[in-house]
């Protein structure tokens, strides 16, 4: 087993990182520019997540600090990495596990389920500890700097840091796993899929929401010890750094360890049945005829495209979270009063104030939703369809920034209608507050297009990829972020405090 | 030998993908499983070398059941599917190495096969090359040798002569013919008529 782990393992990675096209000859410069490319987003990606996990240990240090709870920062930011890994494990393992496209040719070899399955697990906890480390290295870094306590901790920090994403992970496969099994259960599985995930997401963010404001005003060591009991991992995690506890980190390690094997064990029994049964298709019934429409070549590819969106559900989660994540705060603030952001804006006495939070609410989460940034290299290896297609090249871009279009359009004026009811805004905000964004959502679609156009990809193992890691999907997500973060800061650095002002530059942009 | 009986394969609504098929192959036979589209010929290709799982019936091979034996089964046969979905980013070399090294294969056998194999379907010059550079007809190729490099004693073939240009199809043929003569090796395939099957 522990032989065929390891081939598996290199050549996965050869062939996921493409390995052989950056040491070797294949197409060494278009291929090395791309992969230079990506590196320098890899480390502007980096520096930011640096920059933010410096900001908010501040802001802990200073607050934690002068309580005598500065030794619950790091657990903190270990909770924070073990939501993220979480969250990104759901749909990784899902794609990965469940997925992939190589399931049948490794499963038409002889090797052990428990293997294909540790080697994939293997995989995945690779690529969360990029993420891991780094939060986790410069905050206990930070964290040394300021206490002043020696090299040993770093030390013991990075060791427990390999850890920080086993039970996440086993969490979210086990879940990707529930979701994939109920799905078999129902016809059209990828929309139920999709279904129980966004369900889920949102629930996972708007139920934290509901607690009462005012946990944080009275914290005590007893009671931070309470809240951080409730992962017990962070919890051992903060007495194995506390005082160097040899008990808690030995806990702590062999427990990682035990659950990765269980989980191992268990669900190599499971691997095949359930990929099996994804895989299985139900058999239509007979085709008894039906009363044929004509309709023009774009309303085609536009349905065509609509469908791939909904039918995917990694592409829909990725591509429209922003805007799940504005219709359920839409629905969310419209029906409460007096808790979480609704009791934030609702204590904000001046009007403009009100408006410029919705404001800034609909812009970004409108920014973060962007199909077109990987709609062209999801054509894949079928780009050949559209390529002797007699249509216009035009049309078929137009037909995926419609899609854009299309599905953001009916959210924006849904929640922006919804936050007006509610908030008492007047007619002519309540303009401004749809068309800005349906501007935003324009903009974004475009840039994503283009980005899309410059930097395609077509020969990818699963479509995880091209939504999550192309350079393409990054760029058309996190530029117009950035930009409206640039927008935002030069706004509240003006004179005029006003909501026109961050929409009017936003609309100049 | 291959032993299949009474196969039943069912979907999820209940329909019948594959309705009790019984069928022997003994050593030195060629079997060619021929159907019309979407009769079931692959359902029933995959469920042989375990890829899928069924409800009724009993797959053995050489006496060992595919469901109870799943990775001893394996070892002594090879699949090729309708499609060559391989690691595209993997050099022939690479892939074929991995395949070889699954199988456990000596580092001198491994080296024979792949030599010899690699020169049958002159395939050894592109063997360096990234496997998405390939056409159709080459990573048809490349599956095949990797198919055959570990000496399997049943191969399943799945249209294994489309994409291939006629002199790969007459040296698969060769090359059946040649394993077979001594009750060494079985086949199974499915193909349609006037790829190749005809000449079988």
């Amino acid at each position: 087993m522990k032989n065929n782990l390891l081939t598996l393992l290199k050549y996965k990675l050869i062939n996921d990182f493409k390995l052989n096209k950056t040491s070797k000859n294949h197409d060494a410069k278009s291929s090395g520019d791309t992969m230079k490319k990506r590196l320098r987003l890899y480390v502007l990606v980096g520096a930011i997540i640096v920059f933010y996990v410096w900001i908010y240990f501040q802001q802990f240090y200073t607050q934690f600090k002068p309580l005598g709870l500065e030794q619950y920062i790091l657990p903190i930011f270990m909770v924070i990495v073990s939501l993220i890994v979480f969250i990104y494990s759901i749909r990784l393992t899902e794609n990965v596990l469940f997925k992939s496209k190589d399931y049948e040719m490794l499963s038409a070899l002889p090797i052990q389920p428990k293997t294909i399955l540790s080697s994939k697990l293997i995989y995945i906890l690779g690529i969360n500890y990029f993420l891991s480390f780094l939060i986790m290295l410069p905050a206990s870094i930070m964290f040394v700097a300021q206490e002043g306590i020696n090299v040993t901790y770093v030390i013991l920090t990075f060791i427990l840091t390999f850890f920080i994403p086993v039970i996440p992970i086993v969490l979210g496969a086990l879940i990707a796993m529930a979701i994939g099994y109920i799905a078999t259960k129902f016809r059209y599985t990828n929309l139920v899929t999709t279904a129980i995930m966004i369900i889920f997401l949102l629930s996972f963010i708007f139920v934290p929401s509901m607690m009462p404001d005012d946990v944080m005003s009275t914290v005590t060591n007893e009671q931070m010890d309470s809240y951080i009991k409730s992962y017990y991992p962070a919890y051992l995690f903060k007495n194995a750094l506390q005082d160097m506890n040899i008990l808690s980190s030995t806990i702590y390690i062999v427990g990682n360890i035990l659950i990765f094997i269980v989980f191992v064990t268990l669900i190599g029994k499971l691997y095949n049945y359930i990929n099996q049964k994804l895989k299985e298709k139900f058999k239509a019934n007979k085709f008894r005829g039906k009363e044929y429409k004509s309709s023009s070549a774009f309303s085609a590819m536009l349905r065509k495209e609509l469908k791939k969106v909904f039918t995917t559900p990694v592409y829909l989660l990725n591509s429209c979270f922003g805007l799940f994540i504005l219709l359920g705060l839409s629905i969310f603030m419209f029906f409460t009063n007096d808790i979480g952001i609704t009791n934030m804006i609702n204590q904000l006495e001046m009007l403009p104030y009100r408006e410029s939070i919705i404001a800034i609410i609909l812009i970004f989460t409108v920014a973060l939703s962007c199909t077109t940034g990987s709609s062209i290299s999801l054509e894949g290896k079928k780009i050949w369809i559209y390529k002797t297609m007699p249509v216009n090249v035009n049309d078929i871009l137009i037909s995926k920034l419609s899609t854009n279009l299309v599905i953001g359009l009916p959210v924006i004026i849904l929640s922006a209608s919804l936050l007006c009811i509610k908030f008492g805004f007047t007619l002519g905000v309540y303009l401004l507050l749809l068309f800005v964004p349906t501007m935003f959502l324009m903009a974004s679609a475009l840039f994503g297009l283009l980005m899309n156009l410059k930097y395609p990809v077509f020969d990818f193992e699963n479509e995880v990829y091209v939504v999550k890691r192309s350079l393409s999907s990054m760029l058309s997500v996190l530029v117009p972020m950035i930009g409206n973060i640039v927008i935002l800061t030069i706004t509240m650095l003006l004179p005029i405090n006003s909501i026109c002002a961050f929409l009017d530059l936003g609309l100049l942009i | 030998m291959l032993k299949i009986s009474n196969l039943t394969k069912i979907y999820k609504n209940q329909k019948k993908a594959v309705d009790n098929v019984t069928i022997n192959i003994e050593p030195g036979d060629i079997y060619g499983f021929i159907g019309h589209n979407g009769a079931g010929k692959t359902t029933t290709i995959k469920c042989i070398v375990g890829i899928l799982g069924f409800e009724e019936g009993e797959i053995l091979i050489d006496e060992m059941s595919i469901k109870d034996k799943p990775i001893e089964c394996k070892k002594i046969m090879a699949y090729i599917p309708d499609e060559a979905d391989v690691y595209e980013n993997l050099t022939g070399i690479q892939y074929l190495e991995f395949v070889a090294d699954i199988y456990g294969m000596d580092a001198n056998k491994k080296r024979e096969n792949i030599e010899k194999y690699s020169q049958l379907f002159e395939m050894k010059e592109n063997l360096s090359a990234v496997i998405s550079s390939y056409s159709h007809g080459m990573k048809q190729k490349l599956v095949l040798i990797s198919a055959l490099i570990h000496e399997p004693k049943l191969l399943v073939l799945d249209e294994p002569f489309v994409g291939l240009d006629p002199k790969a199809s007459h040296t698969l043929k060769q090359i059946m013919l040649e394993l077979c003569k001594n009750r060494r090796c079985y086949f199974l395939f499915y193909a349609c008529i006037g790829s190749g099957t005809k000449t079988m």
